[in-house]
């Protein structure tokens, strides 16, 4: 069996019913800051009854609006259960409706006599006043990873040592002979029978005897001297783990204590504690889940992939166990499958899940696609606030600051129309520019779109695509012509624009080079003259000469040969090094042609450009 | 298998005593774990079903007094013991909470672990509400609530339809007339007769019997003549109707008990659910299995077709809940149609011999049974007296025992039906419900701990009527969901002070029922509204209805006398099933108009009403005593022939 779904509702920022939908095996929850996925991991540890997670609800738990003006009195945590195997529907026939799907659910809500106190209510299947066996909590099992600050403390002795827990597992049962050995010893210290602990069993006379002096036989207590408390979890409990920084190593001596450690590394040695009760449950039919929040930490790249591609692996193992992970780190999310991504992102006081295995794309080649090119910088348009795609190097470079420009103007018009301002750089709204490489974005569209046969859950973010005309090589139209679109993108314009989160726009006239040259010859003439590999020469008079004219022509015709002229000596510098250049030259008199405008505002939240 | 290896057998299992002749703990009949050995003290009867088959349906007769709960509860522990599955388990289900905490309280002496959770050890009702009928009742009705939860709220039979006005919508909808009203909840279906019933306080007729009662047919006459239609308001019709009122009620969550039974069947009769269930349960032993309805047998044949092993431990001659549709010729063709098998317990070890040989002739029992207990007045242990007057009769066995030194407390007078009983106790009943207020002040006063604990009752349910929300019975009707149970018991015992100490509330002497609820209505809610304002989200006392009951009006308020009379207690014979006493009076009613309550019939009927007194005289260890209205010679001569002596003064 496995989670198939997770309810919310009143619990951290959930006012609203969230629905996350979860798979078996591997699980990757990701999304922006506050979207909620710890949120998520905690709910699941709640009504799993994790170990930890009863010390950690506390009032803040509660739904509160963000004026606190209103808090919620009950949290509401529901799991659903799918797919459970004949034995395990009679294990959790009480946790079962009549289809023999598992539903479990818990009510929380804070004692009003005790504030501080947590009334919990467990019930199960469709019915209160049906019965509910609490015992069958004993047959899953919730493993917790919090992220880690500080592996050391959780590796060194004491109580809360993962290491004594996974100790206790091992033993189980059989704990005798570990204790007896630690008994025989403390009890050779105490009898002194060779004389080899003679030092410790004249401290311990000297204070018996000065007890007696000072308090008498009859009020007087006597005291023994021993090595340690000699119960199975004390000894446990007293273990320590030490490391070598390299694999192999037998010889004792050479073993270091953790704190000398790297965080890095430490964090790993933790993690491998970790799996290690896996193992011990790999043979067992006890359904596990295992809970990961933010494994990233203190890990580089390198070592994030091999850990990701262990947790497919492992997942793929163990049969009855569900992985759900925690991350924003985009090298995570861009080394597994896609089908094992689960978007978050809060909207309206609830979280929004749009799970991936959901989407069907229509077609294979998407999906082998995205697979393949969702690489660590395209990953993190999942963990954008909106998103501009782009067909390559210029659009990337210069969008930014073609945006701080619309932004800076939209801001200006709305405060001048009461209409609240935004924020004046795509960093500050979260908008991320993604470039594609060449016109095949309507794969990644499809992540937040339904088009060309693509159906399920869309994630539920802004994107604006941004693409070329392409009238034909040879063609350079003139300004506000309306040349043939060879762009096979048109097709799909139609159904991309009707889907709630995303617009296409395409350039009025031919490229995005050609289209901001109609507008702003001298800029873009001054960009190539400064990086002109040549100090002269026909092409430098004849930049020069564009500088001249300012922008003033007296017809399109010799407004798009010049455009053409410069469109052309780009591609002989390169389109990053240009780009760069006309970067540092763009300034407020810029012009910006509206469908970059267009898709701007539409990134930034989804603004639909109504002034000129 | 001899009797030794029988016993070593079990001690194997729930001893750890490898050979019970060489038990560890056993000395000087000592047993150093349990006192007596629990094991040696078995009968060979009961040795025989607690190590029977656990995979063949077992049918145990075992008459009365025989030890059938330390037998069965030395079965559980034993099944228990032995079980090595972890998801699956045996359910032992009994009539009542009491019998299950017996049950559970014997299994515990033998089993040192706590209960796992495979195993159940609880009521019939529980189990089959909790497993069958609540968790899966909502996939055949009740589906279409867009609630996470699909309970079903349990109605009881005899609600106050009064206080519950919701249940107008749910009436049967045909001609009757007004002080007629048919309520679902009034409505059951026995099975035995495939037919409706209808409950109203004590009194239950079937369907067709409502149909042809006069006055309702004088209606339909009425109604046919005016619409000129013969054909109209056929039985047919209202059976359609009934129908049809009954689903409403349970699609709208709403259930009586017998309901749940219903709808327990209609789960079972999924394959799947079915078959869960008993592979969850293979094993089910159930306490007073005479007490089963036809509704309930079936639920049980639905398990064992799942694959269930049902073991039913009773006495067919102790049914006597017709009335709920627990049948014994039911139960017979179960037993027979369903390839059990039978055992018997026959040592009476309750009653002496003469006892069970009157017993046994006025039930036709053919089978020998053996009375153990040692007999005190040989003859004398079964008497008759005669009475002109019931109140004196029982003066006279008052008497009686004070001369051969039985306690007065171990004796107990049983009577028939509730009425009689009123008639013979010196101390009144009360129906508290009537007027919870006054008498909660009054219990409240008393400063006894008991009293008390009443008065915390009849507060908490007056205010739950009030605030709708309900709480348990036992928690003193606790809105669980509201406060705690604790902080409930505080406030009810503010309120209850507060009222005390009020002398207009609090004062009951020589005034009518009406003229206090006048005086004190104002003064009662504004008590209860102080201290209850910060529990109930809502005013409750804006809407709370707190007038003289009806009838009620022109009486003085009664006042409860609390002293402890020395007197023999009354009970009727349905409130003492399975209890002894050291003797029994049973009381017939002075002539045959008492039907069930008159010792003619009790000879004569042969089916329930000889069951009923049969269960009565069952009850005592040592003395039985029948009381009977003045007595012709052939009448004497019928008593004397079951084995009783007469009374000589």
């Amino acid at each position: 069996m496995y989670i198939s779904k997770l309810s919310l509702k009143g619990y951290k920022n959930s006012h609203n019913l969230s629905e996350i939908p979860l798979q078996r095996g591997l699980n990757i929850l990701l999304g922006e800051n506050g979207c909620g996925k710890t949120t998520i991991i905690n709910a699941l540890r709640l009504i799993l009854r994790e170990n930890e997670s009863y010390s950690s609800l506390n009032t803040d738990d509660f739904y509160c609006s963000l004026d606190k003006s209103y808090k919620d009195s009950e949290i509401e945590i529901d799991a659903d259960f799918s797919e459970l195997t004949d034995n395990e529907t009679i294990t959790f026939l009480t946790w079962c409706d009549a289809n023999f799907n598992a539903h479990l659910h818990l009510s929380i809500s804070e004692n009003i006599s005790r504030p501080g106190y947590f009334k919990r209510k467990y019930w199960g299947g469709n019915s209160t006043a049906s019965i509910f066996e609490e015992d069958a909590f004993d047959r899953v099992e919730c493993i917790y990873l919090p992220p880690l600050r500080d592996a050391e403390s959780k590796l060194s002795n004491g109580k809360r040592s993962r290491l004594a827990l996974l100790l206790k597992k091992q033993y189980g049962n059989n704990a005798d002979s570990l204790v007896d050995s630690f008994r025989n010893f403390n009890n050779r210290i105490t009898e002194n029978a060779d004389g080899q602990y003679k030092e410790i069993d004249m401290i311990k006379s000297t204070i018996n005897t000065k007890i007696k002096d000072a308090l008498g036989s009859q009020l007087g207590q006597s005291i023994n001297l021993q090595f340690s408390e000699i119960t199975f979890n004390k000894i446990i409990e007293n273990i320590r783990m030490v490391f070598f920084p390299h694999s192999g190593e037998t010889n004792i001596e050479k073993f270091r204590d953790l704190a000398t450690n790297s965080l890095g590394y430490n964090n790993l040695l933790y993690i491998a504690t970790v799996f290690s009760e896996l193992e011990l449950i790999k043979d067992s039919n006890i359904f596990t889940v295992l809970l990961i929040e933010e494994p990233e930490a203190h890990l580089h790249p390198q070592l994030q992939i091999k850990f990701v591609k262990y947790l497919q692996s492992l997942s793929e193992s163990l049969s009855n166990a569900q992985i759900i992970v925690s991350t924003h780190s985009p090298v995570l999310a861009s080394s597994v499958n896609i089908n094992r991504l689960i978007h978050l992102t809060e909207k309206s006081d609830r979280i929004v899940a749009t799970a991936m295995y959901d989407k069907i794309f229509g077609n294979t080649v998407t999906l082998d696609y995205i697979n393949r090119w969702l690489d660590v910088t395209k990953s993190t348009m999942l963990f954008s606030r909106g998103i501009i795609l782009v067909e390559g190097i210029a659009e990337a470079m210069l969008i930014p600051h073609l945006a701080e420009i619309v932004l800076k103007n939209h801001n200006k018009y709305a405060v001048e129309n009461g209409k609240p301002a935004i924020g004046d750089s795509l960093d500050e709204m979260g908008v991320s520019v993604i470039n594609i490489n060449g016109i095949n974005f309507m794969h990644f569209m499809k992540l937040f779109a339904n088009f060309d046969g693509s159906s399920g859950s869309n994630i539920p973010i802004y994107c604006a695509g941004l693409t070329d005309r392409d009238p034909g090589k040879d063609i350079f139209p003139t300004k506000d012509s309306t040349p043939t679109c060879h762009n096979p993108m048109k097709s799909y314009l139609d159904e991309i624009n009707q889907n709630e989160y995303t617009k296409l726009y395409i350039s009025p006239l031919k490229t995005f080079e050609y289209d901001l040259g109609i507008d702003n010859t001298v800029a873009l003439a001054t960009a190539l003259k400064s990086i002109w590999p040549k100090k002269t020469g026909t092409v430098l008079t004849k930049l020069t000469k564009i500088i001249d004219k300012n922008g003033e022509y007296e017809n399109d015709e010799d407004l798009s040969k010049d455009s053409q002229f410069i469109y052309e000596h780009i591609e002989v510098v390169g389109k990053g090094i240009f780009s760069y250049a006309l970067s540092q030259n763009i300034n407020d008199n810029f012009t910006v042609p509206r469908y970059i405008k267009e898709a701007v505002l539409w990134a930034c939240g989804g603004i639909l450009y109504d002034h000129n | 298998m001899i009797i030794t290896e029988k016993q070593t057998k079990l001690s194997k299992t729930l001893c750890n005593v490898d050979d019970i002749a060489h038990c560890p703990y056993f000395k000087d009949d000592i047993c150093k774990r349990f006192h007596t050995c629990k094991i040696r003290e078995k009968t060979d009867e009961q040795l025989n079903y607690i190590l029977s088959s656990n995979n063949q349906c077992t049918y145990l007769e075992a008459c009365a007094g025989s030890g059938k709960t330390e037998a069965l509860g030395m079965k559980s522990a034993y099944e228990i013991c032995n079980w090595r599955h972890k998801d699956s388990g045996t359910a032992v289900l009994t009539f009542t909470n009491e019998a299950a905490a017996t049950i559970f309280d014997r299994v515990a002496l033998f089993y040192p672990h706590q209960l796992s959770y495979n195993h159940f050890i609880g009521t019939f009702t529980s189990f089959v509400h909790g497993y069958i009928a609540q968790k899966f009742g909502s996939a055949v009705y009740h589906k279409t609530n867009t609630n996470k939860d699909l309970s079903f709220r349990i109605i009881d039979t005899n609600i106050n339809i009064y206080d519950n006005q919701w249940l107008n919508n749910y009436t049967v909808n045909f001609p009757m007339p007004p002080a007629k009203k048919i309520y679902a909840n009034q409505l059951s279906f026995h099975l035995s007769t495939k037919s409706w019933h209808i409950h109203s306080g004590e009194r239950t007729i079937s369907l067709l019997e409502f149909y042809k009662q006069p006055d309702v047919q004088q209606l339909i006459k009425e109604l046919r003549q005016k619409k000129k239609n013969s054909g109209l308001f056929q039985f047919n019709y209202l059976l359609d109707k009934v129908l049809i009122c009954k689903k409403s009620f349970w699609n709208d969550g709403f259930a009586t008990f017998e309901d749940m039974n219903f709808i327990a069947v209609c789960c079972l009769g999924n394959e799947t659910i079915r078959n869960k269930i008993a592979k969850r349960f293979p094993l089910i032993l159930i306490d007073e299995c005479q007490d089963l309805s036809a509704m309930e047998l079936r639920i049980l044949k639905l398990l064992q077709q799942g694959g269930s092993c049902i073991h039913l431990i009773g006495d067919l001659n102790q049914a006597i809940y017709s009335f709920k549709d627990a049948l014994p010729e039911v139960l017979t063709k179960h037993i027979q149609e369903n390839s059990f098998v039978t055992l018997r317990l026959s040592n009476n070890f309750r009653s002496t011999q003469k006892i069970v040989d009157v017993s046994r002739t006025l039930q036709g029992i053919s089978t020998p049974l053996t009375g153990n207990e040692n007999s005190l007045f040989n003859e004398n242990d079964a008497l008759y007296f005669e009475y002109d007057n019931e109140c004196d009769v029982i003066q006279c066995f008052e008497e009686y025992l004070k001369k051969v030194n039985i306690d007065l407390g171990a004796a107990i007078v049983l009577t028939r039906n509730s009425n009689h009983k009123n008639l013979l106790s010196t101390s009144k009943s009360v129906d508290y419900s009537k007027h919870p207020v006054i008498y909660a002040i009054q219990l409240w006063r008393t400063r006894n701990p008991s009293n008390q604990m009443k008065a915390l009752q009849f507060i908490g349910y007056q205010i739950q009527k009030w605030s709708k929300v309900s709480g348990r019975s036992d928690r003193y009707y606790c809105p669980s969901e509201l406060c705690t149970a604790y902080q409930w018991r505080l406030i009810l015992r503010d309120i209850l002070n507060d009222l005390c100490a009020d002398t207009t509330v609090s004062n009951f002497e020589n005034i009518t029922y009406s003229s206090w609820y006048q005086s004190a209505k104002k003064l009662v809610l504004e008590i209860i509204y102080n201290h209850t304002q910060n529990v109930f989200k809502n005013d409750i006392t804006s809407t709370a209805s707190f007038r003289t009951p009806n009838g009620t009006a022109n009486l003085r308020i009664e006042i409860i006398t609390l002293c402890e009379c020395s007197n023999v207690k009354v009970q009727t014979i349905h409130a003492t099933k399975g209890c002894s006493y050291e003797a029994v009076m049973l009381v017939s009613t002075q002539n045959a108009s008492g039907k069930a309550g008159y010792w003619e019939n009790w000879l004569n009927d042969k089916q329930e009403i000889t069951r009923i007194a049969y269960v009565a005289s069952t009850r005592p260890k040592h003395l039985l005593c029948w009381a009977l209205p003045q007595l012709n010679d052939e009448q004497r001569k019928k008593v004397e022939a079951l084995g009783f002596c007469k009374y000589q003064e």
